[in-house]
């Protein structure tokens, strides 16, 4: 009796355990599975996109601005209010500023580069899939990322990554150090090759001077910061 | 560029910069002093207080606050086209004056302005992190003069250089 009873309670366990299998499978849609594939891809997932155009709605300073931005290899060109633009390396952020009488250059990315430069060197990328959902007719893939730098805190990122366009994220969230997500959105997103002029700047986009010259500041040499405690 | 320069007393120098971002409503005011009425004699004038204008053109209700110094600047370094010089650099809340119109708030971002009033040029930087991620925001010339006053505008149609704000 009760050899017979222990074996009813094994196999309804089995059976229960089967269904569970069969549940979970059955929840892992086409999209899901494929999303899997498309996560591994890279550290991080806009790594892999080199070659595209797109008009971006809104950016990190929480505007709702349309401008254009264009991606080469490692050069991004980013266009601005006033209608003047700026190219970055990605790479190296060294940013030429292109205005109508001259051109200046920076040590740092345009703003609009972002979240293409969100990763800086020494940061840890972690990602987490979210699901699925279309947005603006696009079937995406959701994820979450934590940009994480040796100092500082974690940077928190939401992208929607269309299938159709190799995982271009056409909807973004980023949490800033307070108060609701920025909502940063792309439209007309083209993949392929942009023209290679629109990388070029002019010729009176002089190379800086060298510390030491008349007019230019020396800096010491900068001490390793310290860990700050947050 | 320089709209008004005074002596306040014999040995306090101080030098008013009223300048518009070309193409924006907005503009800014600094003013630069060696603080002798503050700290007395033999101080250089570098030190920077002023105001974001953010009202007479964009439709704000508040205007920005200013702080910051004049010190020099390398040519690869914006606003300079490869010169180097002396420059007004000033830390801005602009971010926070444009928030949440009416009221204003606090948004965790913040602006630094670099002007080159030699060159005539500006830059914007900015950080929204908390951490070693800042970009350049903005880049442009300046106007002298600060935004003139007009009827009809408001916050929704302004093209600040922070871009177009979005109300609630």
């Amino acid at each position: 009796m009760l050899l017979s009873r222990m074996i009813s309670l094994m196999m309804a366990g089995i059976s229960m355990a089967a269904c569970l299998q069969a549940q979970q499978l059955k929840a892992q849609t086409p999209a899901a599975a494929k999303s899997e594939l498309l996560i591994t891809k890279t550290d991080y997932p806009l790594d892999s996109l080199t070659e595209f155009s797109a008009i971006m709605v809104g950016s990190l300073m929480g505007n709702n601005d349309e401008l254009r931005i264009y991606r080469s290899g490692d050069l991004m060109r980013t266009e601005m209010l006033d209608g003047n633009h700026m190219v970055t390396n990605l790479k190296t952020y060294k940013t030429f500023v292109v205005l109508p009488t001259r051109c200046v250059q920076d040590a740092r990315p345009s703003v609009n580069t972002f979240p293409f430069t969100a990763v800086r060197p020494g940061h840890k990328v972690e990602r987490q899939f979210m699901g699925s959902e279309v947005v603006e007719g696009h079937n995406c893939q959701i994820e979450d990322i934590t940009i994480t730098s040796e100092r500082g805190l974690p940077l928190k990122l939401r992208f929607w990554e269309a299938f159709d366009l190799n995982g271009f994220p056409i909807k973004l969230e980023v949490h800033r150090m307070t108060g609701s997500p920025v909502t940063i959105r792309y439209k007309d997103v083209k993949i392929g090759r942009p023209d290679p002029a629109l990388f070029q700047h002019p010729s009176n986009c002089k190379l800086s001077q060298q510390p030491g010259v008349k007019g230019a500041v020396k800096l010491s040499a900068p001490k390793p910061p310290e860990k700050s405690q947050r | 560029m320089l709209s008004v320069s005074l002596t306040a007393s014999a040995a306090q120098k101080t030098t008013v910069y009223d300048f518009t971002f070309t193409g924006y409503c907005d503009g800014i005011e600094l003013v630069v002093t060696n603080n002798f009425d503050l700290f007395g004699p033999g101080f250089p004038q570098v030190f920077i207080g002023g105001f974001h204008e953010l009202i007479n053109q964009c439709g704000f209700r508040y205007n920005g606050t200013d702080v910051g110094f004049v010190h020099f600047l390398s040519a690869k370094v914006p606003p300079h086209a490869g010169v180097g010089g002396p420059v007004l650099d000033a830390s801005d809340n602009i971010f926070d004056a444009t928030t949440n119109f009416p009221f204003g708030g606090f948004t965790g971002a913040q602006a630094e302005y670099v002007l080159d009033t030699v060159g005539g040029t500006w830059a914007l930087y900015g950080a929204f992190f908390g951490d070693e991620t800042d970009f350049l925001l903005n880049a442009g010339t300046l106007t002298p003069g600060l935004p003139a006053k007009v009827n009809g505008g408001g916050p929704n149609l302004a093209k600040t250089t922070i871009g177009s704000v979005k109300l609630k």
